[in-house]
């Protein structure tokens, strides 16, 4: 065991020498005989000393100012000091301990009590330090898995957007959805996201959700890739059979975004989810696939809801014209397009200002 | 054992104590008895009494003191805790001046009983 370094300090050479007998088989000492060489000898071996054993009575700098100037300098928390004096009063102890000793001997001293003293100084001093460097070394060790985590987390979220985009070209490709579609979708579904969580709060939406419905809400089509083209690319109004085919494309594409669970972290993969398989919901109970009800409805398919059937209705389709957007909000207004809850047309209400605006900036080529 | 315990107890040292305290060795304690003798504390205690310096005389009377007490040398300390405190902040100096005489007297019997 490595023997450790004490620092004995006494104006007397006599006190020292008895110091020095008693401690020398057990550590490495080093001596001072006033606080301004203690000082010194401090400064130059900080870093290998265990403690010091101060005498307070010296010429130059007293054993209280020494304290004073460790703990300035900051050594105070990492050396212990016993301060040993022959002034038994109380008050002295009390201004001993006041600036920062870690023991008071008094002397004379007996030898077997100030090797124990000094023992348990030592050891619990590197007991601390050691504990302390631990937890600076678990605390850096904490703070790089953050910045990775950080860095993770900003994959992720590319990753996100990128599958979004591949998924929504593919559904674009497939029922010639035009990609201007898709962007208003995107718009339509942050206006109005934005105006939910202005308006309710109850929903508990954040800026973070409002990014990942409007992403999310690109994909609220993708099941009509399990559609086929006779019912999917018929020119024609649909018969009854021929539209409950093709009501399945929110179950289906529910169904591909759960084989995407992997992909997505929880949050993105429930919104995905809840966009496609519920965006055909109703209000009142009158829509598909499960006739949810009121706000059994996810908030954000409502969202997405009633950004599709405005785009809907705002669009040339094979089967009807384009309407303006004010007809558009007139009908949803009358409940012509099937129900929605009083805060979405408050939101549409509110909001029809700046979908006009994103109608405008992203027509379809014509 | 180099000296005599006997005469050194006779001199009011607590020969016994002194090597306990040492953790029983009693050849340090001899060593240290040696080098007391060869300390100028009571040379600077005397010039300063001289001088009627009674703070450069309390000074060296606090230093024998804790010396004294170090070696168990019982007689002299306890004679000199008394004579600190007249001492102390210049508490009663003529009693101190008075006791003198009889301080130096114990000084010099115990540095006799170790030579």
């Amino acid at each position: 065991m490595k023997r450790r370094t004490v620092l004995i300090t006494d104006d007397v050479e006599l006190n020292r020498a008895i110091l020095r007998e008693i401690l020398r088989s057990d550590y490495h000492l080093l001596e001072a005989a006033d606080g301004v060489e203690t000082m010194e000898v401090l400064n130059t071996h900080s870093d290998s000393i265990s403690a010091v054993l101060l005498d307070v009575i010296m010429p130059n700098m007293d054993g209280f100012e020494v304290l004073q100037k460790m703990h300035e300098q900051k050594i105070l928390q990492k050396i212990p000091v016993l301060l040993v004096s022959s002034d038994n009063t109380v008050e002295f102890e009390r201004k001993g301990y006041q600036n920062g000793a870690f023991d008071f001997i008094h002397k004379p001293f007996d030898g077997t009590v100030v090797k124990a003293r000094l023992k348990r100084a030592v050891d619990m001093y590197e007991s601390k330090n050691h504990l302390e460097q631990i937890v600076d070394d678990q605390t850096e060790i904490l703070e790089k898995q953050v910045r990775q985590l950080k860095r993770q987390e900003s994959i992720q979220r590319q990753t996100n957007s990128n599958i979004v985009d591949v998924m929504s070209s593919i559904v674009e490709f497939r029922s010639l959805e035009s990609g201007q579609h898709v962007k208003r979708m995107k718009f339509y579904s942050r206006v109005l996201a934005n105006k939910v969580m202005a308006l309710a709060p109850r929903y508990g939406l954040t800026p973070k959700d409002v990014d990942m419905i409007s992403e999310a809400s690109a994909l609220h089509d993708m099941g009509k890739i399990a559609i086929p083209d006779s019912v999917l690319l018929k020119p024609g109004k649909l018969t009854p059979e021929e539209f409950s085919v093709m009501k399945t494309h929110a179950e289906k594409g529910a169904e591909i975004v759960e084989e995407l669970e992997w992909a997505q972290d929880d949050a993105t993969h429930q919104l995905s989810y809840d966009i496609c398989k519920y965006h055909h919901e109703k209000y009142d109970g009158k829509g598909y696939p499960e006739g949810l009800k009121g706000d059994e409805i996810p908030i954000a398919a409502q969202i997405v809801s009633m950004a599709d059937v405005f785009d809907a209705l705002t669009s040339k389709r094979v089967y009807k014209k384009a309407y303006s957007t004010d007809q558009a909000y007139k009908m949803i207004m009358n409940g012509e397009c099937g129900a929605f809850s009083d805060l979405m047309k408050e939101c549409l209400t509110e909001c029809l200002d700046e979908l006009k605006q994103v109608k405008a900036e992203h027509e379809d080529a014509k | 054992m180099f000296m005599d315990k006997e005469k050194l107890v006779a001199a009011g040292i607590d020969y016994d104590g002194g090597v306990e305290r040492l953790m029983g060795n009693a050849e340090m304690y001899e060593n240290f008895l040696q080098m007391f003798v060869k300390d100028d504390s009571f040379e600077e205690l005397e010039k300063a009494m001289e001088e009627k310096d009674y703070d450069k005389a309390f000074a060296a009377a606090h230093t024998l003191k804790g010396v004294a007490g170090n070696l168990s040398m019982t007689k002299l300390y306890n004679d000199l805790v008394i004579f600190v405190d007249y001492l102390r902040n210049g508490a009663d100096i003529p009693s101190a001046v008075e006791h003198f005489p009889v301080l130096a007297k114990l000084y010099n019997d115990t540095v006799a009983a170790i030579n």
